[in-house]
């Protein structure tokens, strides 16, 4: 994680590029396919503070803060528009 | 029984229907704007022509050959003399406009782009994978991108922009487009760019939004009534149908006839004001279509839109037989489980039973005993209809009924009354939550009423000042068990909303409880035995706490209450009379602490902290580790074993429950006295300019803040005051103490002072120049002129006072009105969004897209309602199971 200002709010969660190897890894085992994932703009400020560049059709994992589960993993879909 | 499937719908289109499909679809062309003849008889080729459907008995529809109330009707079509824009689409077409180029009808983007935009439709069309990108969004985003081009990259010709003047008029450069320009425009833009548009040429054309040919819907939509008098009255979409079909007709024959341009436009633009009020007679920018008497007309928009429109009236909101409505009373005898119905209801009310061999001599009875009853006070479930297997319908009468007992067998269903047992949804609007529609099991008994315990009232949000409740008998096998195992009342008690009970003890429960179990209340034999009567309690009675006491053996209420606790029950917690203002250790000399030692109340009241709603500590234990079923038998037991209680103390409270000794008013008044003065200190420091603003707020604001501390300490003062007079004797202070009904600041209002009244969170500020009301001099900014009540409510208010308290209290009732229509306005776009989501087997939540939207349902799995509080495990009582409390 860089440091871009955006990750110093508490509220912004840490978002990581998923590789491309390890997306089927992390989704078969929730029964999930690529396209029934929730959708992330591409233009999202999350995105643009990536160290990587991402771009459509890329996974990127969400380490959610949870109030009732203490931390969660969220995955989302870039998507162009 | 599976039934024929005889077509099936591969896929719908919804498209525009262009001249094309309206003429195929129509049964006859519409000419004249008359409707019916001097006999009565419709005209033909009039608006209610015979093709269209009949609306008259006897007469039959010349397409279909069906009768009135078989033929569905069949539309017809009326040429239109000019094209004319049809206004719903007048936002696409601007849009297009833009983005098109005049003269060659190309989209104003390169091929390149277009070829993009267009394989990215194509994509989206073949997929049938859910999805939450609209083709729509695609079109749109390629409109955006043509529109903003300076010039065709098609022709080169630079491109003039359109503007919509709304509804329906459209200008280049200040000049009026005609829509006969329009529509040669829209004609002109060719099948390769549609895609782009947001159109599928094979389906449909953009010169389709300007309309050549209007589509007359059938007679049976459109029926006209005939009044009293005799006189027919006509439907209004009738109406103006009847006006589009006139103007045509004189904006044709002026055309014909060569008028001048001015009369023949305007004749145009008024045929063009009726169709868009045909369509919707609330198009914003012009006036309203009104009926002679001045109503406006309700014309096909309205027909469909709002509250009332068919969507939400008709189709969302469906009406259902077997269901009963009435008032509702009280019950206390009754389990929360179980409704009571009116034997007026159950005779109505059905439940579909097929006959076979077990039951078959059971339901003869039922047929011998309702035609021939043995014992005509009793209720017995009696039979309206009986189904024969091969599917025939037979009323059971006073001359058919013995044939028809004998005649019964296996394979019948018979349609049997409603009898105690039988499984009932009940329900209270606005069903606000899903405990607004539980399963009860119904009780017959006599009245016009639907009785319920009490404790089902928070759930309902119901009391009994004339409330009625809905009541429907589910129908099949099925559905009564969903009912029975997920619906009943009892799987209700916790809320998924907070990880807590929400039935509970209630009021009056609550105080028979405390008078029970208070102190060292006992009861002598006949007492206990009376009081246990209650609970059908079996087993013998706990050996007496006081088995020496004067006139026989003496039982404390909390040994009579132990019984209902289960064996393995250990707790300790502060009731809901613990002061909090003083030291545990003087609660405990008061007998403020509960503790129970293995099922055994040692000490402490049984009170609002024991068995409410929400916080009951007792119920909350019971509920969660052993069930729904021992958590409803504790909730019945505990409201009878109450009942019982209060039988033996009575409760009672009135005026002099409000009462305090002389010296304690002067006290109140001394204080409130010390008050005032406090602020006119205040107010004089201010006047001299000799007051300093706190942090972030200005002297006036710093000044009201200080005023609002002392006045409202001034009344938590006297309140205490109050209440150090009001002790445990008292039943007002016993009600407000155990959490039953009432709360100290209600009893110190009466007995000591009202204290501020407050609109928008200050003091009364507003009415006159510079005053609240002319009894106060200007500019005064003491207590008294601001709203502050001395007087408590038993010794009544000055007039002053009075108008103040009105102030405010209109505040809370506006509240209330403006918080409820508000709320409700959000649950509906919430439940809207949020109605077809679930929760799958792998703990995911998706809609019906099977799209994720949680990917662990609420991130931890854990079912609220079996939860305590959010948490699902409760660390602390688990430590102390195994540690065994130390």
């Amino acid at each position: 994680m860089n440091d871009n200002i955006l990750w110093l709010n508490k509220l912004v969660p840490k978002h990581v590029l998923l590789k491309e190897s390890d997306i089927e890894g992390k989704l078969s085992p929730l029964n999930i396919t690529r396209d029934q994932l929730p959708k992330i703009l591409l233009k999202d400020p999350a995105l643009k503070a990536l160290d990587e560049e991402a771009k459509p059709n890329d996974v990127v994992e969400v380490h959610r803060f949870s109030e009732s589960a203490g931390s969660n993993l969220a995955y989302r879909l870039v998507v162009e528009e | 029984m599976r039934e024929m499937i005889p077509k099936k719908i591969g896929r719908i289109d919804f498209a525009l229907m262009g001249p094309k499909e309206v003429r195929k679809l129509s049964a006859t062309k519409v000419i004249t704007a008359d409707t019916y003849d001097d006999d009565g008889f419709p005209i033909p080729m009039g608006l209610m022509d015979l093709h269209m459907g009949v609306i008259e008995p006897g007469l039959r529809c010349k397409t279909s050959g069906r009768k009135m109330d078989e033929d569905p009707g069949h539309f017809g079509h009326i040429d239109l003399a000019m094209p004319v824009i049809h206004s719903g689409y007048s936002k696409t077409i601007k849009d297009i406009l833009n983005a098109t180029h005049p003269s060659s009808g190309r989209l104003m983007l390169t091929q390149d782009r277009i070829d993009h935009y267009t394989k990215q439709i194509r994509a989206l069309m073949d997929s049938d994978a859910g999805t939450t990108v609209s083709i729509g969004g695609i079109a749109k985003r390629a409109i955006r991108e043509a529109t903003k081009s300076k010039s065709c990259p098609h022709c080169g010709e630079p491109k003039v922009k359109v503007t919509l003047d709304k509804p329906t008029t459209f200008r280049e450069e200040g000049r009026k487009l005609t829509p006969k320009e329009v529509r040669s425009r829209l004609e002109k833009v060719p099948n390769s760019d549609l895609l782009c548009l947001g159109f599928n040429p094979d389906i449909t054309r953009p010169e389709n939004m300007v309309l050549t040919v209007l589509s007359v819907p059938p007679v049976p939509m459109r029926p006209s009534i005939t009044l009293e008098s005799g006189e027919r009255s006509e439907d209004d979409l009738t109406h103006k149908l009847v006006d589009v079909l006139r103007i045509n007709q004189r904006l044709r024959e002026n055309r014909d006839a060569g008028a001048p341009q001015l009369i023949v436009e305007d004749l145009w633009e008024l045929l063009q004001y009726h169709i868009t009020t045909y369509f919707d007679n609330q198009t914003a920018g012009i006036p309203t279509a009104r009926h002679r008497s001045g109503r406006p007309l309700k014309t096909i928009v309205q027909r469909l839109k709002g509250k009332e429109g068919r969507f939400r009236s008709n189709l969302s909101g469906k009406r259902v037989n077997f269901s009963a409505r009435t008032v509702i009373t009280p019950d206390p005898y009754l389990s929360i489980n179980q409704v009571g119905v009116p034997e007026l209801a159950a005779r109505e009310l059905t439940v579909p039973v097929r006959i076979n061999i077990h039951n078959l001599s059971f339901m003869r009875d039922l047929i011998k005993e309702n035609f021939v009853p043995t014992d005509p006070e009793k209720y017995i479930p009696g039979i309206n209809y009986m189904i024969r297997p091969d599917g025939r319908r037979v009323k059971l009468t006073e001359e058919n009924w013995e044939f028809n007992h004998d005649r019964l067998e296996p394979g019948f269903i018979v349609e049997r009354h409603l009898m105690d047992g039988d499984i009932v949804l009940f329900n209270r609007q606005p069903s606000l939550h899903r405990m607004s529609m539980m399963a009860h099991e119904v009780r017959i008994m006599k009245g016009k009423t639907f009785r319920i315990n009490l404790c089902v009232c928070p759930p309902y949000n119901a009391d009994f000042d004339g409330d009625e409740m809905n009541l429907h008998v589910v129908q099949s096998e099925e559905a009564r068990a969903e009912a029975r195992i997920l619906m009943r009342v009892q799987e209700h008690i916790r809320s998924p909303r907070f990880g807590g009970a929400v039935i509970g003890a209630i009021h009056d429960h609550i105080t028979g409880m405390f008078l029970l179990t208070h102190g060292t209340a006992s009861y002598d034999i006949d007492q206990t035995v009376r009081i246990l009567s209650r609970v059908s309690h079996k087993g013998g009675l706990p050996k007496p706490e006081y088995p020496k006491a004067e006139g026989g053996p003496r039982w404390s209420g909390r040994q009579i209450f132990s019984v209902l606790l289960p064996d393995d029950m250990n707790l300790k917690y502060n009731a809901s009379v613990y002061f909090a203002d003083r030291t545990p250790e003087e609660n405990a000399e008061l007998d403020m602490i509960v503790e129970i030692v293995d099922g055994n109340m040692i000490r402490g009241p049984v009170d609002g902290n024991s068995i409410s709603a929400f916080k009951g500590q007792i119920l909350e234990e019971i509920s969660r580790l052993q069930g729904s079923n021992a958590a409803r038998d504790f909730i019945d037991k505990v409201t009878r074993l109450a009942v019982g209680a209060l039988m033996e103390t009575g409760c009672t409270t009135g005026i002099d429950d409000a009462d305090v000794p002389q010296d304690a008013l002067n006290q109140i008044t001394e204080a409130q006295f010390a008050a005032v003065k406090e602020v006119d200190k205040l107010v004089n420091a201010y006047n001299k300019g000799k007051f300093k603003p706190r942090p972030g707020r200005s002297v006036e604001e710093t000044l009201e803040v200080e005023i609002m501390g002392v006045l409202g300490r001034v009344r938590d003062k006297s309140g205490e005051i109050a209440g150090w007079h009001l002790g445990m004797d008292n039943f007002a202070v016993i009600m407000a103490r155990s959490g039953a009904r009432g709360s100290m600041l209600n009893l110190s209002q009466m007995a000591g002072s009202i204290g501020q009244q407050a609109v928008r969170g200050e003091r009364i500020s507003r009415g006159y120049e510079r005053r609240t009301l002319s009894h106060f001099n200007k500019g005064d900014l003491g207590a008294d002129a601001k709203g502050f009540v001395r007087s408590s409510y038993k010794s009544g208010l000055s007039p002053t006072e009075y108008f103040f308290h009105s102030m405010g209290g209109r505040e809370g009732l506006v509240d209330t009105a403006v918080r409820t229509s508000r709320s409700g306005y959000m649950q509906r776009r919430l439940v809207n969004a949020l109605e077809d989501l679930r929760v799958k087997y792998d703990y995911t939540v998706r809609n019906t897209a099977n799209t994720v939207v949680q990917f662990q349902y609420g991130e931890d799995s854990v079912d609220p309602t079996k939860s305590k509080f959010g948490r699902a495990i409760d660390v602390d009582s688990l430590i102390e199971d195994v540690t065994g409390g130390k």
